[in-house]
């Protein structure tokens, strides 16, 4: 069954064509990679799943068309982003507490919010980092906390925008585990060769605005 | 929240439009603190009224901007809407009607004269009608760094929205709030840090060199004294 | 909640340019070095923040901050408000220069008052006494700025009266609101461990 699709998606930024009709699905549990050169549409391609971005075309969440805003709202809540940069995503005060925002906004109660956390800091191994300020963390805790804070969210999808970069060899072990071990659909903007071969994915080329398998 | 496309720059809403904009901007500050002073202190709706013709000149200078001026003196000010439907319904009708008009005209003066110089010339106009240096200084790092600011707001609200967040009457709301701006500030902390790195490694000791000095021309002597004149004459007639 | 061009008397606007200039003294002498750009920096937050519609029930409202601004930056609240007033006035016209003295003091002076309310709580940096500040800070600073801007209205003239009250009463939700995000932002500043005195 499909998650998310996409049919003839045409984005213009600034008056510049930046994604000239995309097609594209997603099954349950699939996981893809997107690839491609900088500037090609990669980032704006995800921004716009997330209707971060006004488009033409059709996005469908599980064969519901998204249009509006509160269509996007609901998509939200069950599709993750974890963005290119980390420090443009965390906002909390500390990673706990930045784990906590995703189940604490879906309104689910205090004690099951604090098992999710702590189940996810077990996972990515970051318990030691439990109450440090995130603006404090390496640029690779950074990363994994992105993920995991995307994570507590429960989300059948997750898009993620070059999440390897500047990872150590161990965080990189860390988060290739992750990424086998996971229910949810994924869709990983890479430039990581080694990555790609060694999950030997589907993999998706973004080249000028359009998107072909490779 | 404001979500302005990204890539905006914050500027002044008549920049560079029309004549008025080729003037120099330390005689429009000058001019426009003379004339809304002026209506300002208005006691009657002829006084102000008598200034209405020369509002509607400096507006026919920019008359290709008229949604953008109309947008800003209808529905910009929601405290004026507040003042004014309050005294009509409530209070003394004349009053409101004044304050109206008032408020009307010398928002008409400050668009027209202020805005229609970008905020450099201004802030450098302010330094040679010798507004103390450091205040400049907080305004200019102010400016310089207000894009940045709202940028990061607004990436701080799509991450939240990523995640679920929906903003309602609600503590967990109003705490996601707060997190946004306890964000703002440490970011804009440490940015400020890495400002004052960055100004004192170049030598900064406090002031800005300006490198474009203003200079009185034809244009500008003569709208100052077509304007001095029309002040001069409405004063006299209508005021004293 | 700032004063429209053209409301009020020349006496009152005068009035409010001398006690701002007075306060932007004060507040200028205590910032040097890298307190400028720190000082612009934050005076750009207030001014984003501010721009926030936050929800209450079926509509919303802006945030005053003048509270949380004041307990943060002690004087130098007068230039970072002075300023971000100065920047509504010129890019959205809210305000406006006549009253750019009386909007400043009415932001500006509460945020003086609730810094030194506020600073010993923030200084002993429990929880509770965290809480206790960011309260105090949105109870002095929204309701002293309502009740200036009431009292300026009033002193208008008799029929004013009604707009006085309304405007008054207007500022309740945003002190309530407030309350809880300048709790929240100290503990976030706390959490942090981020200096609260910036």
């Amino acid at each position: 069954m499909e998650v998310l699709s996409v049919e003839d998606l045409r984005v213009k930024l600034e008056g510049r064509e930046v994604l000239k009709g995309v097609n594209f699905s997603l099954k349950k549990g699939e996981k893809v990679f997107i690839t491609g050169p900088n500037g090609a549409g990669k980032t704006t391609f995800l921004e716009t799943l997330m209707g971060f971005v006004p488009f033409e075309g059709e996005i469908l969440f599980k064969g519901k068309h998204l249009k509006s805003e509160d269509d996007f709202a609901l998509l939200r809540g069950r599709v993750g982003y974890v963005f290119q940069n980390p420090d443009d995503q965390l906002f909390a005060p500390t990673v706990e507490e930045e784990l906590a925002f995703a189940p604490l906004v879906k309104g689910i109660k205090r004690e099951q919010v604090k098992e999710i956390v702590e189940r996810t800091l077990r996972e990515f191994e970051i318990k030691h980092l439990r109450n440090k300020p995130t603006y404090k963390l390496s640029g690779g805790e950074k990363r994994i906390v992105s993920v995991a804070c995307v994570v507590t969210m429960d989300p059948e999808v997750i898009l993620l925008d070059e999440p390897t970069t500047g990872l150590d060899r161990n965080k990189w072990e860390k988060l290739v585990e992750f990424f086998e071990r996971t229910g949810s659909s994924l869709v990983v903007v890479t430039h990581d060769t080694k990555l790609m071969e060694r999950l030997g994915w589907k993999r998706y080329v973004m080249e000028d605005g359009k998107l072909c398998s490779a | 929240m404001d979500t302005a496309t990204e890539g905006e720059k914050v500027e002044t809403p008549l920049n560079g439009e029309g004549l008025l904009s080729r003037l120099d901007p330390r005689v429009k500050i000058v001019l426009f603190l003379v004339l809304a002073w002026t209506v300002a202190l208005a006691g009657n709706l002829l006084q102000v009224f008598v200034f209405l013709p020369l509002a509607l000149l400096f507006y026919s200078t920019a008359y290709r901007k008229t949604t953008t001026i109309l947008k800003l003196l209808l529905f910009a000010d929601f405290f004026l809407l507040f003042v004014v439907l309050t005294q009509l319904f409530l209070g003394s009708p004349y009053e409101g009607i004044l304050i109206f008009f008032k408020s009307t005209v010398i928002v008409l003066f400050s668009l027209l004269l202020l805005t229609t110089s970008s905020v450099f010339d201004l802030l450098h106009a302010l330094h040679h009608l010798k507004v103390p240096n450091k205040l400049l200084q907080i305004t200019f790092f102010f400016y310089r760094y207000l894009f940045t600011v709202r940028e990061q707001l607004q990436l701080a609200e799509k991450s939240a929205k990523s995640r679920g967040f929906i903003p309602k009457t609600s503590i967990q709301t109003y705490k996601t709030y707060a997190y946004f701006m306890g964000n703002l500030l440490l970011k804009s902390y440490f940015k400020s840090e890495n400002v004052y790195k960055a100004l004192i490694s170049r030598g900064f000791k406090g002031y800005f060199p300006v490198f474009r000095h203003f200079e009185l021309r034809k244009l500008d002597i003569l709208f100052s004294l077509f304007t001095i004149i029309y002040w001069g004459v409405a004063v006299w007639k209508f005021y004293l | 909640m700032h004063i429209s061009e053209g409301v009020l008397p020349g006496w009152c606007l005068i009035t409010g340019w001398v006690l701002t200039s007075a306060g932007l003294y004060v507040g200028l002498r205590s910032i040097n070095g890298r307190k400028i750009p720190r000082t612009a920096l934050l005076s750009a937050v207030f001014f984003v923040a501010s721009l926030i519609h936050v929800p209450i029930g079926v509509t919303s409202v802006h945030l005053l901050l003048n509270g949380l601004a004041g307990a943060l930056l002690g004087w130098a609240v007068f230039p970072a408000l002075f300023v971000a007033l100065l920047f509504q006035a010129l890019l959205f016209q809210f305000g406006g220069i006549t009253v750019l003295g009386v909007n400043t003091f009415n932001m500006a002076f509460p945020g003086v008052v609730a810094y030194y309310v506020v600073r010993p709580l923030l200084r002993k940096g429990t929880t509770g006494s965290l809480i206790a500040a960011g309260v105090l800070a949105a109870l002095i600073g929204v309701f002293l700025a309502a009740t200036f801007v009431s009292a300026e209205l009033m002193s208008i003239g008799s029929s004013f009266t009604k707009t006085a009250e309304l405007a008054f009463l207007a500022h309740i939700p945003v002190a309530a609101i407030e309350m809880v995000i300048n709790s929240f932002v100290f503990l976030y500043l706390k959490k942090s461990g981020i200096p609260l005195e910036v």
